[in-house]
């Protein structure tokens, strides 16, 4: 049964498998992102400017589909991971239902030898 | 002593909030409709619906009250979701170590379940915190990452939540796995004071501190340190009352897994 329950768990969605994925998902970013910002010659702007960076032309909501790609996908992250907790929960039930089903199997086990 | 509460009902008749009863005595309502629940359903949905709130007043204040900043545009309000995101990751790990820390000199389950929640909601403000500065990044730097000493070392921080739940997955299991879990997280936790002060101790590409103990006191208009401080406050409820879900949701896990154990 302890098996059983273990591969419940291998099958059941997890973060900690998720992450040698999102891992390389970053690294690729990473790698394809570097050479573009070796050539912006951005860094000495930044630095200098400090929090104030890179104007946004005169247009000041030039910006705005980067601030609802951010609003989104923050949102997106907690109920995925809120999705995530519930199907953790699911899973549990369907565990607590087959021990329940198991020690009812013993005391029907344990009346009949009686 | 048992109470009534509504807002309880409602959420487990939702299931998605559905939190499973801690002991083995109290497995037995599982899958039946619950109608009463305890002081810390009441904690819980007082979280709940004080973070809804606070959430939606943060919203006022980004799009209604703080200003237009003259060079980022409305790029800049994307601040108040991600600096407030980027602490509760760096304050996630302090408490993944401090639990750590009792859980090694304790040896208590709970101080375990407690590192292993807050390693995993960590992981996912983290995540949340280098996304959002990656979108930030590119309107304002051009680019979507940089190798910069801040950013690196939360890239570091991420690895390290993720190992620590990687080595709890596929690690040894039991107290073995918990003890090797808090070692790690100790270790790591050195990470967080460095990344809350990269910006100042290497010339970096990151903004400098806008908030906290060693930020400058007219760093902000008054009017985004309002909405900043409320958004904290907003995160602050919705982390702990994510913290408080999956702790609970540990705790049943292991329980679970023992009465497995032991019916094999």
């Amino acid at each position: 049964m302890s098996t059983r329950f273990s591969n419940m768990l291998r099958r059941s969605p997890s973060i900690a498998k998720a992450a040698p994925i999102a891992l390389l998902g970053l690294v690729i970013a990473s790698v394809l992102a570097g050479p573009v910002y070796a050539g912006s010659g951005i860094v000495d702007h930044v630095a200098s400017s400090g929090f104030l960076a890179q104007a946004s032309g005169s247009d000041p909501e030039a910006n705005l589909p980067f601030l609802f790609a951010v609003y989104i996908l923050t949102w997106a992250g907690f109920f995925g991971y809120a999705f995530y907790m519930s199907r953790r929960q699911r899973d549990m039930r369907r565990d607590i239902e087959a021990l329940r089903q198991a020690l009812r199997e013993r005391q029907d086990e344990d009346e009949t030898s009686s | 002593m048992r109470l009534y509460y509504p807002f309880s009902i409602l959420s487990r008749q939702l299931s998605l909030w559905y939190i499973l009863p801690m002991s083995q005595e109290t497995l037995t309502p599982v899958g039946q409709p619950v109608t009463s629940c305890s002081r810390g359903d009441l904690f819980r949905d007082v979280l709940m619906v004080a973070g809804a709130i606070l959430m939606a007043v943060t919203l006022y204040l980004v799009f209604f009250y703080v200003p237009t900043d003259a060079n980022l545009g409305v790029s800049q309000r994307i601040f108040y979701f991600h600096v407030p995101i980027a602490i509760l990751a760096l304050l996630s790990v302090v408490v993944v170590a401090v639990a750590s820390g009792i859980h090694l000199f304790g040896k208590g389950q709970k101080s375990d379940a407690l590192a292993y929640a807050s390693a995993e909601v960590g992981l996912v403000f983290c995540t949340i915190a280098i996304v959002t500065g990656a979108i930030w990044a590119k309107p304002v730097w051009g680019v979507w990452w940089t190798w910069d000493p801040k950013l690196t070392l939360t890239l570091v921080l991420w690895f390290i939540y993720a190992s620590y739940l990687m080595l709890r997955a596929f690690g040894p299991k039991g107290s073995q796995g918990a003890r090797y879990g808090a070692v790690l997280a100790l270790i790591g936790a050195i990470d967080a004071p460095i990344i809350y002060y990269a910006a100042e101790l290497w010339r970096s590409t990151h903004p400098n501190l806008v908030i906290g103990p060693a930020a400058d006191s007219d760093a902000l208009d008054p009017r985004m340190l309002v909405a900043v401080l409320v958004s904290l406050a907003a995160f602050i409820l919705l982390f702990v009352y994510l913290i408080i879900e999956r702790y609970s949701l540990r705790r049943a896990e292991t329980d679970v897994d023992e009465i497995f154990q032991h019916a094999a």
